[in-house]
């Protein structure tokens, strides 16, 4: 048997497997292009790009109306007429399905004296207003005035009224917005996550369930809590007995903003208990714990309850072979239970049957996607306030085709282990607590390290993106 | 004094000392991730179910970090599962605890802090 806990230098480990990585995966880099370690971005940002009116104010001008963002699910709206308002800051966005593949977006407001047109979602052959009753078709096109004879005839031209159009693109099922319309499309501002993720099918994956909640936070506090894997030894104790936190934290990064926690290296980091503890894993012990723990945190769904019993009385061999065996165990389970969903994955690899691609969509989109199933975390303010935000959790899976639940989005009221599950409280008691402490004279802003470099990247791009057309007023350090 | 399985090491414990500090005060490395304040559940030992009348009652705050150790390791059948760092031992006993080891110099266990 080998050294499972050989305690390797930890920054030659992570530059051997990086290079790997680098090696097998950048062809698919597509127009985006990666950056090394050393050009990830700065060691320490000061709080107010937190805490700061200043800091928002730049957001809301240089952030949110140039970039591409997730506004919702393509079955969201499944049938001609469905729409669907999107909220972001100031701004009220209405998605429309004008047709079986095709999707619009406009402002969200009406012509004539500014009303927001459509509230939440619904289904409609015209969107009319309520205020005097304009009214405009699928297209944006103005097609009824009340008594037009009564306006000049240059103040209501068609061409003026049509409502305002807003760039929109779909990817994996989502539909994406940009409100610029000078933007590069969305296949080079989320390159290259198609071409990593793609083959997990995220199209096919639909709402388990979807909660909502306004956290007193910054947006970025929650958005920071999900890109480094660094949190999981102190926040999720209960990891540590399966996952070896110390061989996760394989970090990609591109200039568009992108990034991958990639899991590459998941053979080598699940069924396998920290290598901060001890040495001589039981098989059976890892795998008992793994299998509650992923059951329990709905990384595996109900339906992989039916793994724990079949294991629960085998034997398996010490050491080294019995984690092995465990790992294909795994992903022959996986197999199966995606061909019985009609998905041939027979000539995958094992690592690519199991292991999950976690990323973040720039700017407040995070998740681990991996084949079968998604949770996706999107935090964004909450209106026009700084010191609140909106989380939304979409948790999927794959369902047999046509068996699909119709989910809505279940506002949750608080934040209790009861309400999140054991994984997400853990996540949410954090950020709570770092927005109440960083407001602290004590606290002048974090600090981050190897492990965190996706968040010292992350504030890089955004600083980039808000100095672009303006200069940030934030000091620096 | 209490046997410690599978490394096999004896480790006398003080009066009033939990397990886990004085297998630490020994130089072993005991996992954990809270450090000892019965909130991660991780340094948890599976006694035999036979000699669980010799041991201490659980209190409160244990029963509460029990919670986190795994359903299935609390109802193992013939074994009881007990916190290391509330337990103090007033009878001598033999624990399970896979992962506890000597400490090591250098890499994991005693990371560099500059000055």
């Amino acid at each position: 048997m080998t050294d499972l806990y050989a305690v390797e230098d930890h920054t030659q480990y992570r530059r051997r497997k990086t290079a790997e990585v680098v090696e097998r995966s950048s062809k698919l880099d597509g127009p985006a292009s990666r950056l090394t370690d050393d050009e990830c971005g700065p060691d320490r940002i000061p709080k107010e790009v937190y805490t700061s009116r200043d800091w928002f104010d730049l957001e809301k001008e240089y952030l949110w109306p140039h970039v591409w963002q997730i506004a919702c699910r393509e079955h969201d709206i499944p049938e001609v007429g469905d729409y669907f308002e999107y909220e972001i800051v100031d701004e009220t966005i209405l998605i429309v399905r004008t047709g079986p593949a095709t999707i619009k977006a406009y402002f969200n407001v009406c012509q004539h004296r500014g009303r927001k047109l459509k509230e939440g979602c619904g289904r409609a052959e015209r969107l009319r207003c309520g205020y005097h009753g304009w009214c405009w078709d699928l297209e944006g096109n103005v097609v009824e005035i009340l008594d037009p004879f009564d306006f000049r005839p240059e103040t209501i031209r068609s061409v003026d009224l049509a409502l305002k159009p807003v760039q929109v693109d779909t990817w994996g099922g989502f539909v994406f917005v940009n409100m610029d319309s000078d933007a590069p499309p969305l296949s080079e501002a989320i390159a290259p996550m198609p071409a990593r993720v793609d083959r997990y099918l995220p199209e096919r994956l639909r709402l388990k369930s979807w909660k909502r909640i306004v956290l007193p936070i910054n947006w970025k506090v929650g958005v920071d809590a999900f890109h480094e894997g660094y949190h999981a030894f102190g926040t999720h104790p209960q990891l540590a007995g399966y996952m070896d936190d110390t061989r996760t934290g394989l970090y990609e990064r591109w200039d568009n903003g992108m990034t991958l926690l990639g899991a590459s290296n998941w053979l080598e980091t699940m069924a396998m208990p920290s290598r901060r503890f001890g040495i001589n894993p039981d098989p059976k012990d890892v795998l008992m714990t793994m299998l509650e723990d992923l059951i329990n945190s709905g990384v595996l769904s109900g339906d992989d309850l039916a793994l724990l019993d079949l294991v629960k009385d085998m034997e398996f061999p010490p050491g080294d072979e019995g984690l092995e065996l465990i790992r294909s165990m795994f992903a022959g389970y996986r197999r199966t239970q995606m061909a019985t969903l009609g998905v041939d994955v027979s000539e995958w690899p094992d690592s690519d049957v199991v292991a999950p691609e976690q990323f973040l969509l720039f700017p407040n989109t995070v998740g681990p996607l991996q084949l079968g199933t998604g949770l996706f975390f999107r935090f964004r303010p909450n209106g026009d306030d700084h010191r609140s935000c909106i989380f939304d959790y979409w948790d999927m899976q794959f369902y047999p085709l046509g068996e699909e639940p119709d989910v809505t989005v279940e506002d949750v009221a608080d934040t209790s282990l009861e309400s999140w599950g054991q994984l997400v409280y853990q996540d949410l008691v954090n950020l709570l607590a770092v927005g109440r402490g960083m407001r602290s004279r004590g606290f002048s802003g974090p600090r981050f390290g190897y492990q965190e470099n996706n968040l010292k990247f992350y504030y890089r791009k955004l600083a980039e993106m808000l100095g672009w057309k303006g200069q940030p007023r934030v000091p620096a350090y | 004094m209490v046997r410690v399985e599978p490394i096999g090491v004896d480790v006398v414990v003080p009066e009033k000392t939990s397990l886990m500090r004085a297998a630490e005060a020994m130089g072993l490395k005991w996992p954990t991730v809270c450090g000892g304040d019965a909130e991660c559940g991780t340094c948890f030992v599976s006694i035999d179910e036979a000699v669980a009348p010799c041991l201490p009652p659980v209190a409160p705050k244990e029963e509460q970090g029990l919670q986190l150790v795994p359903r299935w390791k609390r109802q193992q059948a013939g074994v009881v599962v007990r916190l290391a760092c509330q337990l103090r031992p007033t009878s001598n006993l033999i624990v399970e605890k896979r992962g506890v080891r000597w400490r090591q110099e250098g890499g994991i266990d005693s990371p560099a802090i500059s000055k």
